[in-house]
């Protein structure tokens, strides 16, 4: 096998892991504090969801180009810290860039540092693997993560809100208004609760494992 | 997937401690420079949002809003001092605190009142926010003499929203206790603002 051959495949396991087989929110299961507390609307969902790609991304990086250093005895700690730094450092730049938003999510922001997701990375990818491979990795496993989070999103805004894309001018300017949809007044209000949430994600891990079961049998 | 388990040392560090203080020197010097960087725009997106929200409350945009202290701000209009606006807190809602701004003015009549953080149930209880229901705007123009401070189910002024009584009352208490305290601090706050605009 050339070095090429090699790195294609390790590309294309990389994103099929993040995305699907090893979906952080939908197979590993984590993260469910801001996947249950934030994906109320799908305005927050695409916020909250950026914001933990980016961090993973660059904690990733950080943590595989430091891995030289880290030893056995303060690997933990040191990955705790570099998350942590750059949740303090996205935080920052949602107050600077949209300060609308972190006045509605701010609270879970600090709470990305407790996202298993992201310690999870670290310690089982990126601390072991060459720089390239830890961004894509963290950018993977972030997209996967972000599109659950969308999904969870969209769903529970239309059946608990009756809206779709509302407030998204808390993102996007004043052209976001012009996104918003309404289908009726009031919405379901078991989807706006943490039980709805709850629901969708289980729908939605079912709907996976059926998909992946059909492909099996398909194969 | 190949993985790479041991990876070749590329820094020259030999202690764990020395590489942890040198990591965590990385990362305050990013925070560090970052919020100096954005310290005053981030300050001043505060002030604008804080001032956003007390021109809402006022309804007003021709009156000039003084800070007195975080919770308390005077109005002036051209004839000089015009009203107040100032934080009020009740712990009587459903799920505990809600704090609302609430503007009247010299004769503690209301000009607005906006609920700025509660726990109230989403989709339920939530009505009292402007964002939600227009419910909030009832308060407007009521003083303690021309209106009866309770729900009209219990003989009062105000209509509750449906499956949220405890909120609609909560809500209808706390202007009512709010519009107390302005009457009772009047005097002093006219003085405050007064020695302020000297």
């Amino acid at each position: 096998m050339t070095d090429t051959s090699l790195m294609g495949n390790t590309t294309k396991t990389i994103t099929v892991e993040g995305l699907w087989t090893r979906n952080p929110a939908l197979v590993q299961l984590l993260g469910l504090c801001p996947l249950l507390a934030v994906s109320g609307t799908f305005t927050s969902a695409l916020g909250l969801g950026i914001t933990t790609l980016v961090v993973l991304v660059f904690s990733n990086l950080f943590i595989s180009l430091f891995r030289g250093m880290l030893t056995d005895s303060i690997r933990l700690p040191a990955q705790i810290m570099v998350i942590a730094s750059f949740v303090t450092l996205a935080d920052i730049l949602l107050q600077y860039w949209f300060f609308d938003l972190h006045q509605r999510i701010g609270l879970f922001v600090a709470l990305i540092v407790t996202n298993c997701t992201l310690l999870g990375r670290a310690e089982s990818f990126a601390s072991r693997n060459p720089v390239a491979y830890a961004v894509l990795d963290g950018f993977m496993m972030g997209l996967g993560f972000l599109l659950v989070l969308l999904v969870m999103g969209v769903i529970r805004e239309v059946l608990g809100h009756g809206t779709l894309f509302t407030n998204l001018h808390l993102l996007l300017g004043d052209t976001g208004r012009d996104f918003e949809i309404r289908f009726q007044d009031s919405g379901f209000l078991l989807m706006v609760l943490p039980p709805g949430a709850f629901l969708t994600l289980g729908c939605l891990i079912a709907l996976k494992n059926k998909l992946t079961q059909r492909w099996i049998v398909n194969q | 997937m190949k993985r790479i388990l041991k990876p070749p040392s590329t820094f020259p560090v030999k202690s764990p401690m020395a590489s942890l203080v040198i990591l965590a020197a990385v990362c305050g010097i990013l925070i560090s420079t970052l919020h100096a960087v954005t310290r005053s725009t981030i300050a001043g997106n505060q002030q604008i949002f804080a001032a956003k929200q007390l021109k809402e409350v006022l309804g007003d945009p021709t009156q000039d809003i003084v800070k007195l202290t975080d919770e308390l701000y005077y109005t002036m209009s051209e004839n000089g001092l015009s009203g107040f606006i100032f934080q009020h807190t009740t712990h009587e809602g459903y799920n505990g605190t809600i704090k609302s701004w609430i503007a009247v003015d010299l004769h503690q009549v209301i000009r607005g009142v906006r609920v700025f953080e509660h726990h109230e149930t989403p989709g339920i209880g939530d009505k009292i926010e402007i964002n939600v229901s227009s419910w909030i705007k009832h308060f407007n123009r009521k003083s303690l003499n021309t209106s009866s401070w309770s729900l009209t189910k219990h003989g009062g002024t105000f209509d509750h929203f449906t499956g949220a009584t405890i909120t609609s009352r909560a809500m209808v208490k706390a202007v009512e206790s709010g519009l107390t305290r302005a009457q009772d601090e009047a005097v002093e706050w006219t003085k405050m603002a007064e020695n302020n605009s000297d």
